[in-house]
């Protein structure tokens, strides 16, 4: 799990450590805007860097609508080789959603254009806490993050989607709205205060249980 | 400084600029953050929770491409892009083909057709379209005719947004609240509704939207001709189709949708002034007087907002609604301008 965060210069590891893990990348300083010209361009390094960059985050967000991994795959190619031909005159302000966006809509597209609309599975967004690698020792700590990782369990799958996109994929509200085909980012807003809200009020619980059963 | 004071570890995971340090590393929030915990020690074992969870917050699933896959996946999508690219270059010679035949209309119309009619999809580009915004506060209602013929009639608190002209293959438009739909019939553009993520697609009929933010559903009822009705997000399956008197209930937190019957007097009693519940609990009653009447409605605890009642209110002011609530569910009421306080 750990070495996939890699590709992602956003990731925790890169917070925590100060490391650069990518070489220095011309790309590395581009705007998703400049970049997405550049592939329209033709340029095919850009290309190459949006894919190394994103391509286990695309393959994870699709295994939560089906577990055809060479589905998966053949969808993510067509995504790619679709970049700057169709919708060439819209200009992407973040290339992340987009992908993710045009992804989920390859693979409904597909799973219908082959009779197989009933291998879609509502998406699963199953979320774990990373409790091993956290730097929290303390024994009660770990206790809480026990509760929290349980109460994940209690949510929706929206709920679930909205915070992994938000606290992993590190979307904005917007992009989560797009990615979503929610039409305001403050209905993702609203997911995502009453998801913690939820957590919040479950590891309360589990706490008071626990004191009263003293 | 003082603002985070009193920030339990669930607002650290909320709080944007606590995550610009623990997700994103940003030098300046870190800065922050540290001198922050100078002045707070005490808090230190929150922060440290809070940053384990929005940092450990991962995907359970834990399949990736191996690395020849990847590889492959990628000269499939090179090889994919420069087939592409040399069909592109013939559509680009079509759209030469087409600049010429403009150049023909200047001297016949006849040629203009022959070559119009070999163009099998005709790439036209739109103008940029321009939207318009109508929207009612609490207590207001109002009537609007689009473009098209169609008249919308809107709730209050209802938000919709519309082009000024449709385009040339369909008439969309986006509303949030309620609305019901009178939609002039045109087979060639079907006209969509989009509200809170559900789509409701139609050639001409009539229909209520009952999509307002926050209330974790929408609802499409149909009082005549046929409505077909998608969730964005769930793919083709979630399609139903609607008669009238038939209602679609989606509800968007477990993205089930449901079909079930209405009754259009009950459902539909707004657009005349009629304020109507049937086994409606005191809580939706309360929200419905706030929505209806502009007014906040504030609840003593003694009161039981489950208990669940019908009544008929044809433009009645707010005091006579209240009163009439209050003799059967026994509670007393004070109205103050915009504030009704119950007890």
């Amino acid at each position: 799990m750990k070495s996939l965060k890699l590709t992602d210069q956003r990731s925790k590891s890169d917070a925590e450590t100060g490391l650069k893990i990518h070489p220095i990348n011309p790309f590395q300083s581009l705007t998703d805007a400049d970049i997405w010209k550049a592939i329209k361009s033709g340029d095919q390094k850009a290309l190459s860097y949006i894919y190394e960059r994103h391509l286990n985050d695309l393959f994870r967000f699709g295994c939560q609508f089906t577990q055809n991994r060479d589905l998966i795959k053949d969808c993510i190619q067509d995504v790619f080789i679709a970049i700057g031909y169709k919708d060439s005159n819209s200009s992407v302000s973040s290339i992340k959603s987009y992908l993710f966006k045009s992804l989920y809509r390859e693979i409904i597209r597909r799973l219908k254009r082959d009779g197989r609309s009933k291998e879609l599975q509502e998406g699963s967004f199953e979320v774990e806490l990373d409790i091993e690698s956290s730097m929290v020792l303390k024994d009660h700590h770990r206790e809480k993050l026990a509760k929290v990782q349980s109460g994940l369990k209690a949510l929706s799958p929206k709920q679930r989607q909205v915070i992994l996109h938000y606290y992993y994929d590190g979307l904005t509200y917007d992009e989560i709205a797009q990615v979503m085909g929610i039409q305001h980012k403050n209905t993702v807003a609203k997911l995502m205060s009453r998801a913690i809200e939820m957590l919040k009020q479950i590891t309360i619980s589990v706490i008071l249980v626990l004191f009263s059963t003293f | 400084m003082v603002k985070y004071e009193h920030y339990d570890v669930w607002d650290f995971v909320k709080d944007e600029y606590f995550l610009s340090w623990v997700r994103y590393g940003d030098p300046e929030a870190e800065k922050f953050w540290k001198k922050w915990l100078t002045h707070y020690p005490h808090k230190e074992e929150d922060i440290l929770l809070a940053r384990s969870i929005a940092s450990g917050m991962q995907y359970a699933s834990d399949d990736a491409p191996s690395e020849k896959e990847s590889i492959e996946m990628f000269e499939t999508i090179v090889k994919g892009r420069q087939k592409v690219q040399t069909q592109k270059q013939i559509t680009i010679s079509q759209y030469i083909m087409r600049y010429a035949a403009v150049l023909i209309l200047g001297v016949g119309m006849i040629a203009f057709y022959m070559y119009s009619s070999q163009e099998s999809t005709p790439i036209v580009e739109e103008a940029p379209v321009k939207w318009i915004q109508k929207e009612n506060p609490r207590g207001m209602k109002s009537t609007i005719w689009l473009s098209d013929g169609t008249k919308v009639r809107l709730n209050a608190e209802t938000v919709i947004s519309y082009p000024e002209q449709f385009s040339n293959s369909l008439r969309e438009v986006i509303v949030e609240g309620e609305a019901f739909f009178e939609v002039k019939r045109n087979e060639t553009k079907p006209f969509i509704v989009k509200s809170n993520g559900v789509e409701t697609r139609v050639l001409g009929t009539s229909f209520n939207v009952k999509a307002y933010t926050g209330a974790g559903r929408v609802e499409v009822g149909v009082t005549e001709g046929k409505v077909r009705v998608t969730g964005s997000g769930l793919g083709e399956q979630s399609a139903m189709d609607l008669l009238p008197n038939q209602m679609s209930v989606i509800n968007l937190e477990t993205h089930r949708m449901e079909k079930v019957s209405f009754d259009p007097a009950e459902t539909l009693a707004w657009r005349d002034w009629t304020l109507r519940f049937k086994k409606k609990t005191l809580k939706d009653i309360f929200h419905e007087i706030e929505r209806w009447y502009a007014v906040d409605i504030e609840v003593g605890s003694t009161i039981d907002l489950n208990q669940s009642y019908s009544g008929v209110f044809e433009n009645e002011p707010l005091d006579a609604v209240l009163k009439v609530l209050a003799h059967n569910a026994e509670f007393s009421f004070t109205i103050n301008d915009n504030k009704v306080k119950i007890k």
